[in-house]
């Protein structure tokens, strides 16, 4: 998508509709399209780079980036877990082994989801692991 | 061009583009202040290549608007 917003000027100014226009005015068209398609690329690159699943041996953090000025912050403890699911659906999913993984807490936040997380089997046996482990310290009485 | 009471259709144009350069700068603005609460909250190792982006683009959207101004 990108890159066919890049190279459309040099398709446009092809047409015989941009002799029409004065040529400062083409230009500033042009200049304001580059700064749209930037507009459009940055967005979605600071969507998809502060999409964020932290997962510590103590508490899963969720930061859900929907645009750039709305965002969700949510966090929770991993004894709070009830359980984990995750799927994996398509054709292009499966090839390069991407899914969403599912975690619901005992709390009223609502579930956390992780989505299109690679290897989200990874993702869900870390997860049953830290909680086995965490179960592990309660009954040993450990508290860290 | 169709001169309406001694404003031609270029001028009306020009002012349009104008206010959508300003706001423009203003989205500029909201993604280097967003960059930089995210930088803040998250380390991820190149927060200043991150920062120094937005701060380029903003520069890019003021020098684009300055430009408008000169040759509109």
């Amino acid at each position: 998508m990108a890159i066919v917003l890049v190279f459309a000027p040099s398709f446009v100014t092809s047409f015989s509709i941009s002799s029409s226009i004065p040529s400062n005015f083409l230009f500033i068209f042009i200049l304001m399209w580059y700064l749209m398609t930037t507009a459009f690329i940055l967005e979605k690159f600071l969507t998809w780079f502060f999409n964020v699943y932290i997962v510590t041996d103590e508490r899963i953090i969720d930061i859900d980036f929907y645009n750039l000025i709305y965002k969700e912050v949510s966090d929770a403890n991993i004894d709070k877990i009830q359980d984990v699911t995750y799927n994996m659906g398509g054709v292009i999913r499966t090839m390069f082994n991407y899914g969403n993984v599912m975690i619901q807490t005992a709390s009223e936040v609502p579930n956390f989801e992780f989505l299109a997380v690679p290897k989200p089997d990874k993702v869900a046996r870390v997860l049953q692991d830290v909680r086995v482990e965490e179960e592990q310290e309660k009954i040993e009485g450990r508290v860290r | 061009m169709i001169p309406i009471i001694g404003i031609s259709l270029w001028s009306i144009l020009k002012i349009f583009i104008l206010i959508v350069l300003a706001l423009y700068i203003i989205f500029a603005v909201v993604v280097i202040r967003q960059v930089q609460l995210m930088t803040d909250t998250l380390e991820v190792g190149f927060e200043a290549q991150l920062r120094l982006l937005s701060f380029v683009h903003l520069l890019f959207a003021i020098a684009v608007l300055v430009f408008a101004v000169l040759i509109l």
